[in-house]
């Protein structure tokens, strides 16, 4: 058994024994998403604050609420999902309050990006690349997020944006095209990386 | 899978890097002989693939961030206001039914609030001290539960158990809960001074209305068996009282005193099961347990009958650790300890054979 499918049956596992109460099990599950799901988020709104409001959202929600949830085994990708709904309710909120256009990308000015990737050499690139990602459709970006930072597989990401698994792929297709023709320093990256 | 080589033969790098098996491939390199296999056919077939497959696999590995972005300090202030927010919610009294609203019973609950709330002020008024209490239990069908006190003590408590205790503690009065069952306690410490100690600096356990623990900050069990109540201490310092008796005793760690009614007896040894604390996977300790007494232990976690064939079984004796928050992993751990096989016979019953 690979390690993606054991770790799909302790989450299943740890889920019903959330929905029955079990707040060690409810606190695992915290444990083991905050870091993905910060992940997504942050990348996704640039806002740190946003994207910790939006977590704190959805587990108080996901404890307040379990009695109409159900068992699945599919937690990941229902996870996601609603985290992903919180995030957009947020994010409206916040651009009534300022309007600023949140899906910009301004890392270097955030001294919190900054103290993480001192922290996190291997993010350099990362960095760059979050760059990159900024000239893709808010679409686009996420469903790329999806699949190559959160890991999440084309089915996954179908289910968390709404569309079909065709769909997805022509999505992250057209994303990866636009990626390689309009930003030469990637592929000059590449290249340079593969000589 | 089935995978046909031919597809691909006409494939650009774009084509490649949105494939999820080539993907795969990239991500995990080496790992499936499989996925090897076909992505080697592939090269061997179509030779002027090589280059298109090593440019799409090279910009992929460039998408895949090398780390996750950490923030722990998110992790826990977040963590610490979803446990507010959950035990705010828990404690929230209307709660009357959760699938339909039924309007009797909301006018009956709104009715309840306002004379409640009528009540309250009124035993504010006449009373100063008159405190909300708060109470948290579990059942037994395998339920733990960690409670957070208002000091930020932690208390996991065991099946089958109760704990209450008044939601004001930052007054100059002691802090103090009450509990029916077992449970396992980190005390926060607040005595500055050990020749001085303030009233609210003391912790007090009321054990089923019998037997009252004062500590001052310090790492304890309580535990109910046969009648009787288990106390062992893993750290700090408590002093055990009788309420009828007035019997007193003080716990150094490690010790165990064992109460039988109102006798209150130093056990030197140490107890042969001890809930673990939060930071444990696993929730009991097993020294030298016997298997009579594991399963008095299933049948009042989980409420359900265990039957032994070979009686011998019983008084057999094991160490360990017993992962008791979850069933299966319970049945499991127990039949490789043991050796025997478990079956479960129907939903209440469970059967230990010895294997031949």
């Amino acid at each position: 058994m690979n390690q993606d499918a054991t770790e799909k049956i302790v989450d299943a596992d740890l889920w019903k024994l959330f929905l029955n109460g079990n707040e060690q099990a409810f606190e695992r599950l915290y444990r083991s998403y905050y870091a993905v799901l910060f992940n997504y988020g942050y990348r996704v709104t640039s806002d740190k604050n946003l994207t910790r409001e939006a977590i704190q959202h959805l587990f108080v929600k996901l404890w307040t609420n379990r009695n109409n949830l159900s068992p699945t085994a599919h937690v990941k990708q229902y996870l996601f999902k609603a985290f992903r709904n919180h995030l957009l309710t947020l994010q409206a909120q916040h651009r009534k309050e300022l309007p600023v256009e949140t899906y910009g990308v301004s890392l270097v000015q955030d001294p919190f990006e900054e103290k993480l990737i001192r922290c996190e050499t291997a993010l350099h690139n990362a960095q760059k690349l979050q760059e990159l990602l900024a000239i893709l459709t808010p679409r686009q970006r996420e469903a790329i997020q999806l699949r190559f930072f959160s890991d999440l597989s084309y089915e996954e990401i179908a289910h968390i944006l709404d569309m079909q698994v065709g769909g997805t792929y022509k999505l992250i297709y057209r994303a990866l095209e636009r990626l390689r023709e309009s930003a030469p320093t990637f592929v000059l990256l590449c290249c340079w990386l593969f000589l | 899978m089935k995978m046909s080589e031919q597809q691909y033969k006409d494939w650009g790098v774009t084509d490649f890097m949105a494939d999820p098996a080539f993907q795969h491939w990239v991500r995990a390199a080496g790992a499936a002989d499989e996925l090897n296999r076909h992505w080697e056919k592939v090269q061997l077939l179509y030779p002027e693939l090589v280059p298109v497959m090593e440019e799409a696999a090279t910009q992929l590995r460039e998408l895949w961030p090398g780390k996750l972005l950490r923030d722990p300090e998110g992790e826990q202030l977040v963590w610490q206001a979803i446990r507010r927010a959950i035990r705010a919610a828990d404690e929230a009294p209307v709660i009357a039914s959760r699938k339909l609203i039924r309007w009797p019973a909301v006018a009956a609950a709104v009715l309840l609030l306002v004379s409640g709330a009528a009540l309250i002020t009124w035993l504010l008024q006449t009373q100063q001290a008159a405190a909300v209490q708060i109470s948290a239990s579990t059942d037994n069908r395998g339920q733990f539960r960690l409670i957070s006190l208002p000091d930020s003590s932690k208390v996991m408590l065991g099946a089958n158990s109760t704990i209450r205790y008044d939601d004001n503690w930052n007054r100059k009065g002691v802090r103090q809960v009450w509990l029916k069952g077992d449970a396992h306690f980190e005390v926060k410490h607040l005595n500055q001074n050990d020749s001085v100690v303030a009233e609210h600096e003391k912790f007090l356990v009321h054990v089923n209305d019998q037997l009252e623990i004062e500590v001052l900050g310090t790492v304890f069990n309580v535990w109910n068996r046969n009648g009787r109540t288990e106390v062992e201490l893993t750290s700090g310092k408590v002093k055990l009282r009788i309420k009828d008796t007035g019997n007193e005793l003080i716990l150094s760690p490690g010790e165990v005193a064992v109460v039988t009614g109102s006798s209150l007896q130093l056990d030197k040894e140490q107890s042969d099961l001890v809930l673990q604390g939060p930071d444990h996977d696993t929730l009991y300790q097993l020294n030298n347990t016997s298997v009579a007494e594991i399963i008095d232990l299933i049948e009042k976690t989980y409420g359900k009958k265990v039957i032994v064939e070979d009686t011998s079984l019983l008084a057999r004796r094991i160490d360990g650790v017993l992962p008791l928050c979850h069933e299966k992993d319970l049945l499991f751990a127990l039949s490789g300890i043991l050796d025997i096989r478990v079956r479960q016979l129907n939903a209440q019953t469970w059967e230990f054979n010895t294997a031949e």
